[in-house]
Order: C-alpha cells, then sequence, then structure tokens
C-alpha cells in the first residue's frame, strides 16, 4: 500500500470512529472534512521543490561583458 | 636619536595634526550638533583597520584673501580605500571642520583621484558629504573643481555603484553630485540638499521657509524621491550604506555576493492562497507577499517613503540578490502615476546596469487619470518605466498577482518587453481594462436602450460576468502565450528561485548604439 493511500485509510477509519462516538455528528463532519481536504491532494498544485539545475557561476556564456553596450562600428 | 627616527617621528607629527582637521573645538562643535566627523564616520563605516587614506598631506595653493596662511593638512577632506565586510570600496568624506568642508581645487582633487581608482579597479565609490558648498575664495578653480566631479560621475555611471551620503549641509552646485550618483542617504535633523536657500527664496519669492521644510530628509524621501534613504541619525546612515553595499555587485561586470541561507528553496507559503480578497476592489498588503518568498523574510526597501503605490528594493531569494518591483494595492489601488513611474525606472535601470536580475508582482489597475497627472507629464515618466524595463537585458521573471490592465499591464514587464519568465495566479486578470469599464463601452448602447434602471443594472451584470468569464482570468493570456505558466500561489517562491536559477546565464545585447534617447 503506497504512503497516500495508507494516509487516506488512516483518515477514513478516523472520520468512522468519530462519528460512531459523537451525538450531533457536526462537528466531528467539520473535522473530517477538514482532514480530507487536508489530505487530498487535488486541492494543490503539487511541485518537485527540487532544484536540480547545477551551479554555472563559471560559465563563459554568461558573462557580463556580452551584455555591455555595443557601440556603432564606422 | 638617529636622523632617520628623527624624520619617522616628524612623519608621525604630521599624521597627527592631520588627524584633528580643523581643531579640536570644532570637533566638539560637530558633536554638539550631533555630527561626526570625516574620519569617525569613515572608522564607522569599514572594516576594522581596513582604511589606507591618500593625499592626508596635501594643502591648497589659493593665495587670495589671505587663504595662503589658513592651511589645513589634507584640505578639508579625508580620502582614500578601504572594506566592507571583506569588499574593497573607496571612499571620500568632507570634513566640515576645515573650512566648514569648502570645496576647493585641491579637495576636488583628491575626491577625483579616488573616483579615478575607482574605475580603474571596478570598485564603488561611497561619498560622504557635509560641506558648506564652494570655497568663494578659489573663484572659478572651485567651479572646475566640481566640473571635474560631475564629470566622473557622469562617466563612471553604470561602470561602479556611486553611493552618497548627505550628513550636512548640501546647497548649490554640489547637490549634482549626490543627483548624479546611484543612492542617496540623508540624516534627519542636520543634513539638507536644495540648489537655493531660504534666504534666496524669502528674497525672490516672498516664501518664508526653513531648511528643513525646503532640504530636508524628510521632504526629499517623501516628496521630490531626491533621498533613496532618510535615516533617524547618522549611525543609521553608516548602516544603510553597509547594508546595501550587501545587495549589489563591484562593478558592472560582476554579481553581486551569493548570501548563503538555512531558508530552503522548497518553502511553501500557505497564506499566499488566501490573501487576494474576494471583493476585486479590496486592497492587501504587497509587504505580505514580498516578505513571504524572499529569503528570511528580509526585504531592503529602496524609497520607501517615495511613490508608495510602487515598491523597490532588494532581497536575496535562493542567496541571488534580486531587485523587487512590485504595485501596492493598498496605496492609491496599485494604481502607476508620474513618481512611481519615476521610481520604478530608475531602480530597473539600476538593477539592469548591475547584473541583479529583476522580480517583478504585478497588481495594477492602470495609470492615475486626472489633469494634474496630465499636465505633470505621466505620459513621458510612464514611459521611462516602460523603457527601463524593456532596454534591461537582466534576468526578469514576472508575477502577475492579480490585475493587469492595459497600458500598466505592457509596462510592468510584460513578456512583449522580452520578460523572460511570466507567472500569473489563478486570481490574475489580465485585459485592456476592467470588466466595468468594459461593458460601459462596448455595451454603451445596449444599457442606454434600457426600458428601465433596473433593467439597465440586469443588463451590466450579465453583459460583466460575460466579459469576467472571457477575460478577467490568466488562462486567455497564457493560451496566446504571454503567460508562461500559471502557478499556485504558495509555490511563488519555488518557482521564482527555480527561474532565476534557470536563467543565470541568460545572454541578451541590444542594438549598437551611441545611447538611447529615454524620454526625460
Amino acid at each position: 500500500m503506497r504512503n497516500n493511500q495508507k494516509e487516506e485509510a488512516k483518515c477514513a477509519a478516523a472520520i468512522a470512529l468519530s462519528l460512531a462516538l459523537s451525538e450531533s455528528g457536526e462537528t466531528e463532519a467539520a473535522i473530517a472534512t477538514a482532514l480530507h481536504l487536508y489530505l487530498d491532494d487535488s486541492v494543490h498544485d503539487n511541485e518537485s521543490f527540487v532544484i536540480t539545475i547545477s551551479n554555472r557561476c563559471d560559465s563563459e556564456w554568461g558573462s557580463k561583458i556580452h551584455s555591455i553596450r555595443q557601440y556603432p562600428l564606422r | 636619536m638617529s636622523n632617520q627616527l628623527e624624520k619617522i617621528k616628524a612623519l608621525t607629527d604630521l599624521r597627527a595634526k592631520a588627524r584633528i582637521g580643523g581643531g579640536q573645538d570644532r570637533i566638539d562643535a560637530q558633536h554638539e550638533k550631533g555630527k561626526y566627523t570625516a574620519r569617525e564616520r569613515i572608522a564607522m563605516l569599514l572594516d576594522e583597520g581596513s582604511f589606507e587614506e591618500f593625499d592626508m598631506f596635501m594643502q591648497h595653493r589659493c593665495v587670495n584673501f589671505g587663504m595662503e596662511k589658513k592651511q589645513f593638512l589634507g584640505d578639508g577632506v579625508v580620502t582614500g580605500y578601504g572594506t566592507i565586510d571583506g569588499r574593497l570600496v573607496y571612499i571620500f568624506a568632507q570634513d566640515f571642520t576645515v573650512n566648514a568642508g569648502s570645496l576647493s581645487e585641491t579637495m576636488a582633487q583628491k575626491i577625483c583621484k579616488v573616483m579615478d581608482q575607482a574605475a580603474k579597479v571596478g570598485a564603488p565609490v561611497i561619498g560622504l558629504n557635509d560641506s558648506g558648498g564652494a570655497r568663494i575664495q578659489e573663484g572659478i578653480n572651485a567651479l572646475a573643481g566640481y566640473s571635474e566631479i560631475f564629470e566622473r560621475n557622469i562617466l563612471t555611471s553604470g561602470v561602479v555603484p556611486q553611493i552618497s551620503a548627505i550628513l550636512g549641509p548640501c546647497a548649490g552646485g554640489a547637490v549634482y553630485s549626490p543627483a548624479l550618483t546611484d543612492f542617496t542617504i540623508m540624516c534627519k535633523g542636520t543634513s539638507y540638499m536644495f540648489l537655493t536657500g531660504p534666504a534666496v527664496v524669502e528674497q525672490v519669492l516672498g516664501e518664508k521657509v526653513t531648511q528643513e521644510q525646503l532640504g530636508g530628509a524628510s521632504v526629499h524621501a517623501s516628496k521630490s524621491g531626491v533621498a533613496h534613504f532618510a535615516c533617524d541619525d547618522e549611525k543609521e546612515v553608516i548602516a544603510t550604506i553597509r547594508e546595501l553595499v550587501s545587495y549589489i555587485p563591484q562593478n558592472n561586470l560582476e554579481e553581486a555576493p551569493m548570501v548563503p541561507t538555512d531558508d530552503p528553496v522548497s518553502r511553501v507559503e500557505d497564506s499566499l492562497n488566501e490573501i487576494i480578497p474576494d471583493s476585486p476592489n479590496a486592497p492587501y498588503n504587497m509587504y505580505d507577499v514580498i516578505g513571504a518568498i524572499v529569503d528570511d523574510g528580509k526585504f531592503f526597501e529602496v524609497h520607501k517613503d517615495f511613490a508608495r503605490n510602487i515598491i523597490v528594493g532588494f532581497a536575496h531569494m535562493g542567496g541571488r540578490s534580486v531587485g523587487i518591483v512590485a504595485n501596492q494595492p493598498k496605496m492609491l489601488a496599485g494604481v502607476l502615476d508620474s513618481n512611481a513611474s519615476r521610481k520604478g525606472a530608475r531602480f530597473v535601470r539600476f538593477c539592469d546596469a548591475f547584473n541583479i536580475p529583476l522580480v517583478t508582482l504585478v497588481d495594477v489597475p492602470g495609470f492615475l487619470p486626472g489633469t494634474q497627472q496630465e499636465y505633470g507629464g505621466v505620459i513621458l515618466h510612464g514611459a521611462k518605466l516602460l523603457y527601463a524595463y524593456g532596454e534591461a537585458t537582466v534576468p526578469k521573471v514576472t508575477v502577475t498577482l492579480r490585475k493587469s490592465y492595459g497600458g500598466s499591464h505592457i509596462v510592468m514587464s510584460c513578456k512583449q518587453l522580452r520578460g523572460d519568465i511570466n507567472y500569473a495566479w489563478p486570481t490574475a486578470n489580465i485585459a485592456v481594462m476592467g470588466a466595468d469599464g468594459a461593458v460601459a463601452v462596448l455595451y454603451a448602447k445596449e444599457i442606454k436602450g434600457a426600458a428601465s434602471p433596473e433593467e439597465a443594472a440586469k443588463i451590466k451584470e450579465a453583459r460583466k460576468k460575460e466579459y469576467d468569464d472571457l477575460f478577467c482570468n490568466p488562462y486567455k493570456a497564457a493560451s496566446y502565450g504571454y503567460i508562461d505558466d500559471v502557478i499556485e500561489p504558495r509555490n511563488t517562491r519555488f518557482r521564482v528561485i527555480r527561474a532565476l536559477e534557470m536563467l543565470a546565464t541568460k545572454r541578451q545585447t541590444n542594438p549598437a548604439k551611441k545611447h538611447g534617447n529615454i524620454p526625460l
């Protein structure tokens, strides 16, 4: 079982237990909804959050001399 | 004592004499005014033990009005070089204890020498100004001295950073040197700048005004924009200079130093997902957005009290120094006006001159309307910011947060101004104008022909919804490629840093020319 599926299973179990123990069920429903939204990956636009570009500080390509204003050639 | 030892003693005695400037009485008078001496300021500013002085023994050659009898070693300015956090800087500090810091031919020569050295080695120049103006006894030689300094300010502009601190009077022609430098820092209560003083103002115009009201730090920091920083005291001035230097490179062929940070690139800021109000007319604080995305929430603002409808300043993102330009919805709804355009343009051009990437956060409903703006040349001033962005070849990353309408959309680093990466939040509205204005134009006949005001209101609402669905979102612009991606707000920090990493080796040139003709 993947980690996400394990989390969802735990969440479902928590919701079921909470509803079984409550009298009115409203508070528990709110908590369950919040947990569902938090664990539901579709609410967020996921990113890798990893920058894999290696440092190119010494690259001649980006040398600032190339950006200096060019004067017209006679 | 041997001959040699005697001569060494004479040297140390001369140094001691030079170091007291105009004498202890004048030093005490300076302190009583809440001001430090030139040497004290240099000692506070530079790394301990790093300062090497030039021309300590230089003296003036004026013989007019008995001046040959009034000689002071160094002639009223302390010049040389040192380091700030290990980085080489050149410095001159006018000494008010010597002839009120008045500028002579000799003083100008000393200042020009450090400026020439700075240009040769590629290091910033810092000027600590505290001067009563031209030394009248020197006549035209004083004016020639100013001219030599100004010419070097001009030639060095964009080559090495130039910073001016005004720590006393700066009047008449002397004001042009700070005006030509990149940043001007003033001290409240003890410094002032104006072309013509209160006495002449009263004589010519009958207007009574104090030095502080005419050209004090607060006035120039908030009304004219001449000063980029207004500090409470000289220690804060010194701290501001040191901090400013940490964000900028040594010269136009280098980058600002990277500053390592523990703030992770992957930090998501959930608050950004809820920062845009539901009502399009409700403001929010752009400082909250900036603080959420930069390293350690640290933002060094420039021109804080001037044209507060636009925010400019330096920060680090992923350790890299960046220039932030952002509209401020809490002030005038973030519109652009003459002052905001000038403020933004000057900052963008500084960043471009010194290889500092630009991160632009957009929420701009348009330009401020009205005769005051039009008569004041808002067209020209707006064109300055447009020109600045279009000409800039540094990496340009733009994020549209909410509104981006009309000409102001173009001006704020749009794709067609060679924006490298243009992101938008899902709340972005990129359109020619807002729904209200558009519907009033497009459906004027239909609304006018409505049977009743209630029906007219219904038509307006329906048409506004149509317009909103079609244009008031980022996807229309994204469908044309004008937006590179729509991003979740909480991921903005990561996306911008990654974009900056990608653009680290950006290379772009402009057509060969002597120089452009930016609207002035």
